[in-house]
This record gives C-alpha cells, sequence and structure tokens, in this order.
C-alpha cells in the first residue's frame, strides 16, 4: 500500500512538474551566474557570491534560494493535496473500503509526503551539484571557516544539507497533512498551508515576537549552513529536529483524530 | 495533549535542574582562586547575549556601513553584537593561542585566532582575512590579541574585581552548573542601590580541576530587570589541550589578505591602523584625553569628540536620543538599560553605568 501510494503520488503530473522546477532553479542560478558573473563577495543571497568559486557552493545556493519559498510550496501542493484530493475525486471512500484502516491509510500518506520533502531538496542539490560542477570549478572547497576540504566532502556535506534541509520540512508537512484532513477542497488545504509558511516567516522577522521564534517551524531552516563551518555545527540542527518532531507529533495526532472521526461522504 | 507536546519541542536547557552539592567557601577563598588560577585550556562553546533594550541601531548602523544583521559588502559590523543572542566556539590553550569562532548570522562565520605573536581576523562574507604580526615572534601577544582574550569570561571578571572595594558587597549564595562543570556562583552587589544601573552581578566560578577558579559564567543585571542585561557563559565546557589545528589559520585560496604588521605593542596602534576589525578604539574618537569622574560603582568616563555633533548625524541621533537641558546647555541623552551617555552640545560626552540624573550632575559639575 505504501509502494502504490508512493507510485501514485510521484508518477502525478503535478508532482513531476514541481520536481522539474525545483531542478531549474539552480541550473538558471548557475548559468545566470556564469554568463553574468555572481554578486560580490558578501552581497546577494548567502553562498551565491561563492557559487562561481565551487560546485558545491553553487547546489547549496540553490538551497538557500529554494528553501523560503519554492521548497515549501511544492510541499504544500503535495501534503495539502493527500486526503483532500482523495475526498475531492470521490476516490477517498473506496481506499477506505480496503481493510487497511484509515490510520494505516494516513500513515501512508504521511511517509510518503515525507519522503517527497526529502526528494524536493535532494532534487535542489543535485541538480545544483551537476550544473556547478560543469560550469565552475571543483577543486578543494573553502569552507566558512576559512579552512580547506576535499571535492569530495565538500559533495558530501551538499548531500547532508540535503537531508537536513528535507527532514526540517517534516513540520510542514505535518501540518499541511493535517489541513487536508480538514477540507474536501484540496486548493484550499494547499493555501492554507503556504499562507502558514508565509506567516511563520514573517513573525520570525519581527523583532518584537522574540520570545516566539523558537516555537516556529521555520526559525531554523536556514540552520543547514551550519555544515559549510569546519568543524560542522550540529547545535542548531538538532534543536530543529527536535522542533520539527514536535510540530509532526501534534499536527500528526490531529490529523489521525480528524481522520478517525471523519463523516467520508464522497 | 497540546501540553505535553510543548513539553517535549521545548529548546532544552543546559544544566542539571538541581544545583550541585560544593563544600562552602568564603568568598575571599573564592576571589583566591580566581586571582591564582591558571589560564584556562579547554574547547568549548560560549554564549553571549545583549539585552540592553537599546533603541533600534538600524540607521546609526547602515550608517556606519553595515546592516543590522551584520552582513554587507563591508563585512562584519560588532554593533550587531550589542543586541541578541549569539554563540561563540572557543578553543583555548592556556599559554599563546586562542580561537574564537562566531557565526552572526547563518552562512557567514567571524573567527579570531591568535598564537604566539601573531593573529588573524578572518570574515567568511567578504572572504577577507587581517593578519596582525607582532614584533616578537615568541610570548609577547600582539595588540589584536587584546579584542581576543577580552571576550574571555576571565578577563571580565578581573576588570571586574578590580571594581571590589568599599562600594562593594561579594557573597556565594548558592552553587550552579555551568556548561556541565560544578561552579560557585559569586554574587556581586553595589552597597548604594542609588546613581548605578547595574543591580547585581553574578559570577560562576569552576569549583573543579582542573579549571578551578575559572569564571565560566558573566552575567550583569541592570536594576529592575530579571533577565540579565549581559550575559557570557560557557554551555559547554571539555577541559583539556585544543586541537592544534584549531589554534592556526592558513588564508585560503580566493581570499584576500591583509598583514598589519605592528610595531608597538599597544591597542592604539591598532586602531590607529584603522582597518583593524573587531577592536573598537576605548580612546576618544579624536584621540582626545579620556577622564573619570566620581567613584566606584558611579564612575563616569568623560571626553570630547567632534563626531556626535556633526551635523550629518543629527537626524540618526535624533531617533535615538533624547534632548535634555543641563544648566543651560543643550544635550543629548542616549539611554539603555545598562548604558548611558549624555553629549553636550560642545562635544563633551559623559558615559557610564549610571543613571542620567548622575550624568547630569556630573555635566553641570564641570566647567
Amino acid at each position: 500500500m505504501w509502494l502504490v501510494e508512493a507510485r501514485t503520488v510521484f508518477s502525478r503530473a503535478r508532482v513531476r512538474a514541481l520536481l522539474a522546477v525545483l531542478l531549474a532553479v539552480p541550473v538558471f542560478l548557475a548559468v545566470a551566474v556564469y554568463l553574468a558573473g555572481g554578486p560580490r563577495a558578501g552581497e546577494g543571497p548567502t553562498f551565491l557570491d561563492r557559487a562561481s568559486h565551487n560546485g558545491v557552493f553553487t547546489a547549496l545556493a540553490g538551497l538557500v534560494v529554494t528553501m523560503p519559498f519554492f521548497i515549501p510550496l511544492s510541499i504544500s501542493v503535495v501534503a495539502g493535496d493527500a486526503v483532500a484530493g482523495e475526498a475531492n475525486l470521490g476516490t477517498l471512500r473506496y481506499l477506505l473500503i480496503r481493510p487497511a484502516g484509515r490510520a494505516r491509510l494516513l500513515a501512508a500518506k504521511g511517509v510518503v509526503t515525507a519522503l517527497f520533502c526529502l526528494a524536493a531538496a535532494v532534487d535542489v542539490v543535485l541538480a545544483g551539484l551537476v550544473a556547478g560542477v560543469i560550469l565552475f570549478p571543483h577543486g578543494p572547497v573553502v569552507t566558512l571557516s576559512g579552512t580547506t576540504v576535499p571535492f569530495l566532502d565538500g559533495v558530501g556535506r551538499a548531500l547532508l544539507a540535503s537531508l537536513v534541509v528535507g527532514v526540517s520540512m517534516f513540520g510542514l508537512a505535518a501540518i499541511g497533512l493535517f489541513v487536508s484532513t480538514l477540507t474536501d477542497v484540496p486548493i484550499a488545504a494547499m493555501a492554507v498551508t503556504i499562507g502558514l509558511v508565509i506567516m511563520s516567516a514573517i513573525l520570525d522577522g519581527v523583532s518584537q515576537v522574540a520570545f516566539l521564534h523558537p516555537w516556529l517551524f521555520t526559525n531554523y531552516w536556514t540552520a543547514f549552513t551550519d555544515l559549510a563551518r569546519d568543524p560542522m555545527r550540529w547545535h542548531l540542527i538538532w534543536k530543529d529536529f527536535l522542533l520539527q518532531l514536535g510540530y509532526v507529533v501534534v499536527f500528526g495526532a490531529g490529523a489521525w483524530a480528524r481522520m478517525l472521526t471523519r463523516d467520508v461522504l464522497a | 495533549m497540546l501540553a505535553i507536546a510543548a513539553g517535549a519541542i521545548a529548546p532544552s536547557v543546559t544544566g542539571a535542574s538541581s544545583p550541585p552539592d560544593l563544600p562552602a567557601i568564603s568568598p575571599a577563598q573564592l576571589l583566591a582562586e580566581v586571582a591564582s588560577a591558571k589560564a584556562p585550556q579547554l574547547t568549548g562553546t560560549l554564549s553571549w547575549t545583549a539585552n540592553l533594550g537599546l533603541a533600534d541601531l538600524g540607521t546609526i548602523q547602515a550608517d556606519l556601513g553595515a546592516g543590522a544583521g551584520g552582513a554587507s559588502s563591508t563585512g562584519f559590523n560588532p554593533l550587531a553584537l550589542l543586541n541578541g543572542t549569539y554563540q561563540i566556539n572557543v578553543w583555548l590553550d592556556g599559554k599563546t593561542a586562542e580561537h574564537l569562532s562566531l557565526s552572526p548570522q547563518p552562512g557567514q562565520e567571524i573567527d579570531l585566532v591568535r598564537n604566539g605573536g601573531q593573529a588573524w581576523y578572518w570574515d567568511s562574507s567578504t572572504m577577507k582575512v587581517s593578519h596582525l604580526v607582532g614584533q616578537g615572534t615568541t610570548g609577547a601577544a600582539p595588540a589584536g590579541s587584546s579584542a581576543v582574550a577580552a571576550l574571555t569570561p576571565q578577563q571580565l571578571v578581573d576588570r571586574l574585581l578590580s571594581h571590589v572595594g568599599p562600594t562593594t558587597s561579594v557573597s556565594v549564595p548558592s552553587t550552579v552548573y555551568v556548561g556541565g562543570q560544578r561552579a560557585y556562583e559569586l554574587l556581586i552587589t553595589p552597597k548604594a542601590a542609588s546613581g548605578t544601573t547595574i543591580a547585581h552581578i553574578e559570577v560562576d566560578i569552576a569549583a573543579d580541576a582542573p579549571l578551578t577558579g575559572t569564571p565560566l559564567q558573566v552575567a550583569v543585571y541592570a536594576a529592575g530587570q530579571a533577565s540579565p542585561a549581559l550575559e557570557l557563559g560557557y554551555t559547554s565546557v571539555q577541559p583539556g589541550p585544543p586541537a592544534a589545528s584549531e589554534l592556526t589559520f592558513s588564508t585560503p585560496p580566493g581570499a584576500t589578505e591583509k598583514t598589519y604588521h605592528l610595531g608597538r605593542p599597544s591597542s592604539t596602534s591598532v586602531s590607529g591602523t584603522g582597518s583593524a576589525p573587531g577592536s573598537a578604539g576605548t580612546t576618544g574618537a579624536n584621540g582626545a584625553a579620556v577622564k573619570r569622574l566620581g567613584s566606584g560603582w558611579t564612575t563616569v568616563v568623560s571626553g570630547n569628540t567632534s563626531v556626535l555633533s556633526n551635523p550629518t548625524y543629527q537626524t540618526e541621533l535624533d531617533a535615538v536620543t533624547t534632548v535634555v537641558d543641563v544648566g543651560g546647555q543643550q544635550g543629548r541623552l542616549f539611554t539603555s538599560e545598562l548604558v548611558n551617555v549624555l553629549v553636550m552640545s560642545d562635544g563633551h560626552y559623559y558615559a557610564g553605568f549610571v543613571t542620567p540624573a548622575v550624568l547630569e550632575a556630573d555635566a553641570s559639575s564641570q566647567p
């Protein structure tokens, strides 16, 4: 059932289109920097000024650029669609006729959404690495700490960063799944989910509500940049993972409660 | 359910909940331990928090060449440290080498490395290295390193303890865990509460070898505030020699290095080069003499500056200061929880950990 679910989601045209857009962003970024030259040191989005120094930073710059909006948007689409989409098409009750049970169906949806989170981030980094290696040097990588590490070490860090970003989207995926169980209109679930991302990001920027910041699911999204330091700093990443776990527990439980008590009419 | 989940995701608090069991010690004994403590040898993480209740410095910071976050083409601006919480990784070898590393914002790292007669300052956002070379290569630290050393709790406490005198009472009310180490809490309180903005200062001093006597945390509380206005302390400490690779720096490919040869190891020669970042000069802006007025906790430093009376800064100053009248002369008062500064229209300034009333009294008593 999980395999079927994964195959259904990843074979949808819109999911493939989302992944293709995510793939395109770092490639465009790399081509633009290649043709026009990157920003001066210290300017532009984080890492973009280094993108032309090393392919690894092309990938990391791609992650920085897509992380605030493109990746959350694609996750909102997939998570918001997960249950509401089936309800909207009228296929939810057929799914529930199977003896698998509602909880297992929800679990399968959750696992596949989580898988999509990882796929989206890995997608960006792989595209960035390929574009970066083709267009820019791929020698030893200068870390943020001013030390130099071998290229393969840098590639490993970029892939690790993609996994970290993927996991840091789990909270959002859980929120999306919960919202998706509330409605039969998938577009509404998607809009609410991406709206929450924007709201959280805005609150994160307002210093007057600093006491809220450690609780916002977007707060540690940039923690993956600590992997470009030497030695790698895990402090904020662990904090982020703990926070995401909290969101998964709360909204996962909410989705589960809603799913079990829901009247499936369509 | 929400409450349980909230408990589960609560940001973890370092340290154990019950205070460590340590034999009683008198303040004098504890101060003697601090005085005789060797320079610590450790790898650790410092947390720096500044909560000064400052007016928004955004405009002035931008004017001085850096955004509020500290990043711009001109690199990190130390003024950013006046607000917020920062994690600083520390490597101290206890003799002639140390390394501090700070990430002022995601994707940026600042490193200060000192090894013997050399020091490096690295800003990843600008890929620039300032390399300071002292006159002698052994022993004597170059001037730039004073900026490095000044950031450790040890230096702060030495400075604080020089103020312990008849105006101060010290006590050891409790014990705490700091960065996983058992520590005594030394409470330093001004005897006369009037005049100063400082309510009390807490210094947590390591109780166990090999760090015995090493201050692990300093917290300065402003009058009427429940949380510290300034706090610098270890969140993790590993005693023992740090990795040698962390105690040196070599300029990576693609970075630009500027070397400064320091003829005379004094802090003025550093600020004299005009581009040694991180070592904000403590002398007056024009090199004018700085006077001390008063004594004890109500000490006020006074001097003369033309920078603040520069007309181009007036709009910015209007945003962060209030205009006061002192004995018929106009002055600008900059206030925060801890530090207050009064700048008179003739360019005289008065600053200290004192209430505005003390500054005004000092200003009006000066000719």
